[in-house]
């Protein structure tokens, strides 16, 4: 045993000592390193209304964000594939065009709960009192949370540099992205150094010496700034609408459109998809603490802590198609519970209940309909424009 | 010879730890080639129809 510890260990604990000291020079004296210049991604201005349906779009995408949260007049709007279905009903049309209201939406399918909180740390400057609202579907929690390929398009390389170099940004908060990187990392053909470094700063959190030495190598990746020359701002906001006329228009052209089966979805999207027969969906069994929840839990705490001006919206699925909607019930509970405990304003649209659907809401088994964005646009008015 | 025995150890242990570090947790690859960003690949594909 003497001799094995002689021979061994303390070797290793002289190993251990010898490269410690090592990582410390080159972390006092910065050896090796290769320092980025700083970026700063600039343009005259960001859109008035709109949806980006991803970031690839690159630098103007990203300035319409940074745009959308720095104008504390607007709203910016994260959803999921809602968004792509553009109607003249839909927030960032008819809040913009008939209200005045500048709205920016961004998301499409899977863009979900981590991917927008990894978007709004990037972000994290621009946060305090940005009108934020956020739309949830049920489906959401059907999942394992968001995927890393929706992941990768909506947290775009300059929103991971960003998040690095940001030094407000806790390390905890970049180690908690670089759990999700190295969670995902076998799904992952390649890699690149900033994926690289917050995977690091994961795996090595708790490891003396090596945490400082890899956190303060964020140096190297250079700062990135955001530059707009002039941002978009709302107009004269109205806010005189005829809900009630409104609503009934647009259920009554819905039913027109839906004369071709029992489940009050659109003819033309009934024949896309059941043309031979109607075939129901069953909403599956979700555990009250699914991975899904745990990530709107952390969005929302985020948006909390950076005085965001935040409302959220929970999404209908069809009863009529759907069995087994009331499964969703404990964690629409849980969210509802999470709200009120936060203080945020939210609208529920979701119901298992084929008495309490009021057709026209979604415009087939889960997309929200014309009806539903009025619903919508009312929540948005009242929530932030009402007169006090 | 026990005393070069630990000698030995302590070269072979540093050299692994260092090369460790070096290679693995520093990115060396990073540090000779500089920064060379490429579009991260993904081994799988998603499946976006059913939403």
């Amino acid at each position: 045993m003497k001799t094995f510890f002689k021979q061994q260990i303390f070797p290793l604990a002289i190993a251990l000592f010898l490269c410690a000291f090592l990582v410390k020079i080159f972390s006092v004296y910065k050896l090796f390193t290769v320092n980025q210049p700083p970026l700063v991604v600039s343009g005259k201005k960001a859109s008035f209304k709109g949806c980006d349906f991803n970031f690839d779009a690159g630098k103007d995408a990203e300035l319409n964000l940074v745009g959308s949260l720095s104008d504390k007049v607007g709203v910016t709007i994260f959803g999921s594939s809602e968004l792509s279905n553009e109607t003249a009903y839909i927030p960032y049309n008819f809040l913009a065009d008939s209200l005045g209201i500048r709205v920016n939406a961004f998301g499409h399918a899977f863009h979900q709960s981590y991917a927008i909180y990894a978007e709004c740390l990037a972000m994290r400057e621009n946060l305090n009192k940005a009108k934020i609202c956020i739309i949830l579907s049920p489906s959401w929690f059907e999942t394992t949370g968001t995927n890393i390929e929706a992941f990768l398009e909506f947290v775009r390389p300059n929103f991971l540099r960003k998040i690095i170099c940001d030094t407000s940004i806790s390390r905890k908060e970049k180690a908690g992205i670089g759990e999700y990187l190295y969670m995902n990392r076998q799904l992952m053909e390649t890699s690149n150094s900033k994926i690289d470094y917050l995977v690091n700063c994961y795996k090595f959190q708790n490891v003396p010496i090596l945490n400082n030495y890899i956190f303060s190598k964020n140096q190297e990746f250079g700062n990135i700034s955001y530059k707009l020359i002039k941002n978009q701002t709302s107009r004269k906001i109205t806010t005189n609408v005829n809900w009630n006329n409104s609503f009934e228009k647009v259920q009554n052209d819905f039913l027109q459109h839906a004369t071709s089966n029992k489940i009050f979805v659109a003819d033309s999207y009934y024949k896309l998809n059941f043309n031979s027969g109607h075939k129901a969906g069953s909403f599956s069994t979700i555990g009250t603490n699914s991975q899904e929840f745990k990530d709107f839990s952390l969005l929302l705490d985020l948006l909390e802590k950076n005085n965001a001006d935040v409302s959220i919206v929970i999404q209908n699925l069809n009863p009529y198609h759907y069995s087994h909607l009331d499964r969703f019930n404990p964690t629409l509970n849980k969210i509802i519970s999470l709200l009120n405990e936060k203080n945020v304003p939210f609208l529920n649209m979701f119901t298992p209940n084929k008495k309490e659907y009021i057709p026209g809401t979604l415009n087939d088994v889960m997309h929200t309909g014309d009806l539903g964005w009025l619903k919508i646009n009312k929540f948005i008015l009242d929530t932030y424009y009402a007169e006090k | 010879m026990l005393k070069n025995k630990i000698v030995n150890n302590i070269l072979i242990y540093s050299a692994l730890l260092v090369g460790y570090v070096f290679i693995y947790i520093l990115n060396i690859e990073h540090i000779i080639y500089g920064v060379i960003e490429e579009k991260v690949r993904l081994n799988v594909e998603f499946v976006y129809q059913q939403f």
